[in-house]
């Protein structure tokens, strides 16, 4: 801006710099969008930094008087010709800058002050932006609009990448640019001088004047590379085709409402990062989540929960009720009966509306641990449940263990009853995770990972609360695709498979289970899927499977063909056909089972069509455990 | 308190072997929660906390026990004895009971946590008439066996968690240690009673966790001594209720594919038949005893 000296010498010259036309589609028009959203009194528009005033007629017209100031004569020139007042002011002399704010106004009330295209130019940001408080409280603390550039605009982030930082004469990386904005560090440093945001009206733009070179896979339309890192980046905020960043504020009337300065700029709402004064937070919080009208099962939930090894973490009861004074008193009073030590970590917190994801997503929004995990209040868990998690958080990972599955029924409509367990522990669930067979199908149930604090708030991540169902499911996926997986390999929860009943097995029927897989499949199947290392061996060898096996499907063919030219007729070939008709019948199953694994990782559409509780494993017992039935013992078996 | 009884207290029993104190410290705290519903209830005036000590050496000291008796808000008395010596856990239940006397008495492992309604719940349940043992339902891992959804009645109750009339305790000479030392112990107590006349019953409504950890795939592996146990007191169990079948079968189960636990279970029972160190065999006409595919009742799954 023609505030600052410029550094680029190949701009110097009777041209100013920044002699932009007004546009209603650009930063400027946006600015003057939000003043009439604003519908600020009329008054006087003060353009600090203003070039050649090219907002100045559109301002004008709106009935506000103008006044602009800028260090840059050929600027000042310029407005002069056009009938402007325009001002000589050197915004780099914080001393002098309220003073000089003052004297701009000549009296007269002001209307706001415009700040646009400059602070980027200021060396330093914060005691800029502090003289400049001075100044707005000389004047009656009017209303200040403020447009700067955001570096972290997705072309800038995705070249980066590559170790691309392409200066250009202006833009978004203009070479006289000294300071650098995220919405974030906007939003701090404002704050911080007390200065506090009425609205915004950010001006967005898919390709940015760094959208080249058009080829580069950084931000070429077609490349995964840049279409992943698209991804990533508008998970982190809602900025990543924002060009410049629009904002209105206004002076808050007491200094002291400036955030505390002795919070170090880097730590203030960083995500995951504690000021120093905060309380210590707990390893965990556990998230359960209940409608309050199963309290038996609530109890159990609760004393399993009572029952940890570990005491380092608190539990978020959300009692998700169209009527919480209903309900609410009832799960509060269920709660007191636990002694203090585990009561006094408890909290019920009533959630009206919204469905089965609302819960959950109201207790994100309150979080304070390092780490959050979920437990509905039917599924049970064992003592190290909480303990396993802790011991393997770190490092951004999210912590999984291993559920067991057991089907269970409900003893009576009211579900006020225990329920009836129908079997003994299954394992259908792998140790270790697996990105590939989640893509097919969900291992890891709501209870059993845990996710960093970190995480979730730097991806802003949440249930989808549009998900009928499959909304755990979906949830881990998004996660897992930005953090590492620990695996504690332990079995710390126990997954109850309702068999009639209330359950979200048997109220929704298997075409919502299907139409919401279907809507998770397409979802995924429009991005890019970034797999860990050593996937690329095991999809060659479902492959190589699936070749070996179509090998054999011609083979069983002519079997097949074998067997009807030679028919039945001796009892040597009814044998031969009866063996020949059982080979068959394996390898085709096999076929049809490789055939099905292969189409669920890499032709999607076919997988739309399975049952999502095809897969439920049977394997309730051992039959190595014959002789230790046999020999069981009868103290607590 | 009703009028009918007066006075109405309830010892809870511990026997300890090498557990940790934060468990100990854990189960209190479940225990004062469940014994502050029950008071409240009025189905008892008072509820004491037992432990006795089988470990080599004590786990708990003084302090320990004071603070622990400091702690509580509802129980009336926390103690601790050091045997100094294994009586295992029939042999210890005996001892802890044989010094004191109550009303109710509770049967409890030091690796559980009662939810906050178990004691009442357990309490309602042996005042059913005929009831002379009842006993909690285990989370989160349920125990399979069959009870009557109605009624609750069942084979045997798990020693991890039962509570008798003490009359009815008393009846029966408590445990037989001398036979059980740690399994089956239970599965015994629970056919006494009911050839005695007494009903065996489980409260699904209370609810006990027991800290039991499985692993990915095979349910919990038994330690070394759980099979020892398990096999010895099956051979004295089938012994006792008279089923030479049943003897018959597990020896050759054992000899044909026990492990050495087994083997070595297999020696000892027969040594102690040797020395007629091993209970007369009753006659069961009213087949109270329930030898089912290798269990001690009907099993759900």
């Amino acid at each position: 801006m023609a505030s600052m000296p410029s550094i680029d010498s190949e701009q110097a010259g009777a041209t100013p710099r920044y002699d932009f036309t007004f546009a209603w589609n650009s930063a400027y028009g946006h600015v003057v969008e939000l003043v009439q959203r604003l519908d600020i009194e009329r008054g006087l528009i003060v353009d600090l930094g203003c070039g050649t005033g090219t907002i100045a007629q559109p301002l004008t017209e709106l009935g506000f008087e103008y006044v602009g100031a800028d260090i840059d004569p050929d600027s000042l020139a310029e407005l002069a010709g056009r009938g402007l007042d325009g001002r000589y002011l050197d915004l780099g002399d914080l001393e002098q800058l309220p003073e000089a704010i003052r004297e701009l106004t000549d009296g007269r009330p002001v209307a706001a002050v415009l700040l646009l295209d400059v602070v980027e130019h200021m060396p330093e940001t914060r005691p800029f932006l502090e003289a400049l408080r001075r100044g707005l409280d000389a004047i009656d603390r009017p209303h200040l609009l403020i447009s700067v550039p955001n570096i972290a605009h997705v072309d800038v982030a995705a070249k980066l990448v590559f170790g691309r930082w392409d200066y250009t004469p202006t833009g978004l990386l203009d070479s006289t640019h000294v300071q650098f904005f995220t919405a974030d560090r906007l939003g701090r440093e404002t704050r911080a001088c007390g200065l506090v945001e009425l609205a915004a009206h950010d001006f967005t733009m898919r390709n940015s004047d760094q959208h080249f070179p058009s080829e580069h896979p950084a931000v070429s339309w077609a490349s995964p590379v840049a279409a992943a890192i698209r991804i990533w980046r508008e998970s982190a905020d809602r900025h990543a085709d924002t060009i410049q960043f629009v904002r209105a504020f206004l002076p808050s009337p007491r200094a002291s409402e400036a955030t505390d300065l002795s919070v170090p700029a880097t730590l203030e709402r960083e995500p995951g990062a504690r000021a120093a004064r905060e309380p210590a937070v707990r390893a965990l919080t556990v998230v359960m989540r209940t409608q309050g009208r199963r309290p038996t099962h609530l109890r159990d939930a609760l004393t399993c929960l009572a029952a940890q090894s570990v005491e380092n973490f608190d539990v978020a009861v959300m009692l998700h009720t169209p009527n919480p004074e209903e309900t609410l008193p009832s799960v509060e009073a269920l709660v007191a009966e636990f002694d203090a030590t585990f009561s006094g970590r408890v909290a019920v917190l009533p959630v009206i509306g919204g469905g089965r994801a609302r819960p959950l997503n109201a207790a994100l929004d309150r979080l304070s641990s390092d780490y959050v995990a979920f437990l509905d209040d039917d599924d049970v868990v064992t003592a190290d449940w909480v303990e396993r998690f802790i011991e393997a958080a770190g490092d951004g990972a999210i912590v999984r263990s291993v559920a067991a599955l057991r089907r269970v029924s409900p003893s009576d409509e009211s579900h006020r009853a225990p329920f009836v367990v129908q079997s003994g522990l299954e394992f259908p669930y792998t140790a270790k995770f697996d990105v590939i067979r989640h893509l097919f199908e969900n291992e890891t149930p709501i209870c059993t990972f845990a996710v960093p604090r970190y995480l979730i708030e730097t991806f802003r991540l949440r249930f989808d609360e549009q998900l009928p169902i499959l909304e755990d499911w979906d949830f881990l996926m998004r996660c897992v695709a930005l953090a590492p997986v620990r695996d504690t390999e332990k079995v710390t929860s126990v997954y109850q498979m309702w068999r009639g009943g209330e359950s979200s097995a048997s109220l929704h029927e298997a075409e919502v289970w299907r139409g919401a897989q279907r809507v998770l499949q397409e979802r995924r199947n429009a991005q890019p899927v970034l797999l860990p290392a050593g996937s690329a061996d095991r999809l060659v060898k479902l492959c190589e499977r699936l070749i070996e096996l179509e090998a054999r499907d011609v083979v069983i063919s002519e079997l097949e063909e074998d067997l009807h030219m030679h028919g039945a007729a001796s009892k040597e070939h009814a044998e031969a056909r009866v063996r020949l008709e059982a080979e068959v019948g394996r390898l085709q199953g096999e076929l049809a089972n490789v055939n099905h694994a292969y189409a669920v990782t890499v032709q999607s559409r076919r997988w739309r069509t399975l049952s999502p509780l095809a897969r439920a494993a049977a394997a309730a017992r051992d039959p190595g455990r014959a002789l230790a039935r046999l020999l069981r013992a009868g103290r607590g078996g | 308190m009703t009028g009918e009884r007066p006075g109405r207290v309830l010892r809870v029993q511990s026997v300890l072997f090498g557990h940790q104190l934060s468990q100990l410290w854990r189960l209190l705290h479940g225990l004062d929660a469940a014994a502050c519903v029950l008071l409240d209830s009025e189905l008892a005036t008072g509820v004491e906390w037992a432990m006795g000590d089988s470990s080599p050496g004590p786990v708990l000291g003084d302090p320990d026990t004071q603070a622990m008796h400091e702690a509580t808000g509802s129980l009336s008395n926390v103690t601790y004895e050091f045997f100094g010596e294994n009586l295992g856990s029939s042999g210890g239940q005996n001892r802890l009971a044989d010094r004191h006397a109550s009303d109710l008495l509770l049967v409890l492992n030091p690796d559980t946590y009662p939810s906050p309604t178990a004691l009442v719940e357990l309490v309602r349940a042996v005042d059913e008439p005929g009831v002379g043992i009842a006993e909690a339902r285990q989370i989160p891992l349920e125990h399979p066996r069959v009870y009557d959804e109605r009624t609750g009645d069942t084979s045997w109750a798990s020693g991890y968690c039962m509570m008798l009339r003490r009359p009815v305790f008393d009846q029966l000479n408590g445990f037989d240690s001398a036979t059980f030392l740690l399994h089956c112990d239970d599965v015994d107590l629970s056919w006494r009673a009911r050839r005695a006349g007494h009903r065996v019953v489980t409260a699904p409504r209370a609810a006990v966790f027991h800290d039991k950890r499985p692993t990915h795939g095979e349910g919990w592996p038994a330690p070394d001594y759980e099979i020892y146990h398990s096999a010895l007191g099956r051979l004295m169990l089938a012994r006792r209720w008279d089923r030479p079948d049943i003897l018959e079968q597990t020896e050759r189960a054992i000899d044909e594919g026990g492990v050495a636990m087994q083997r070595a279970a297999l020696e000892e029972f027969k040594a102690r038949v040797a020395d007629g160190r091993v209970p007369a065999s009753e006659p069961d006409p009213a087949q109270i005893a329930q030898f089912i595919d290798g269990e001690y009742a009907e099993h759900r799954f």
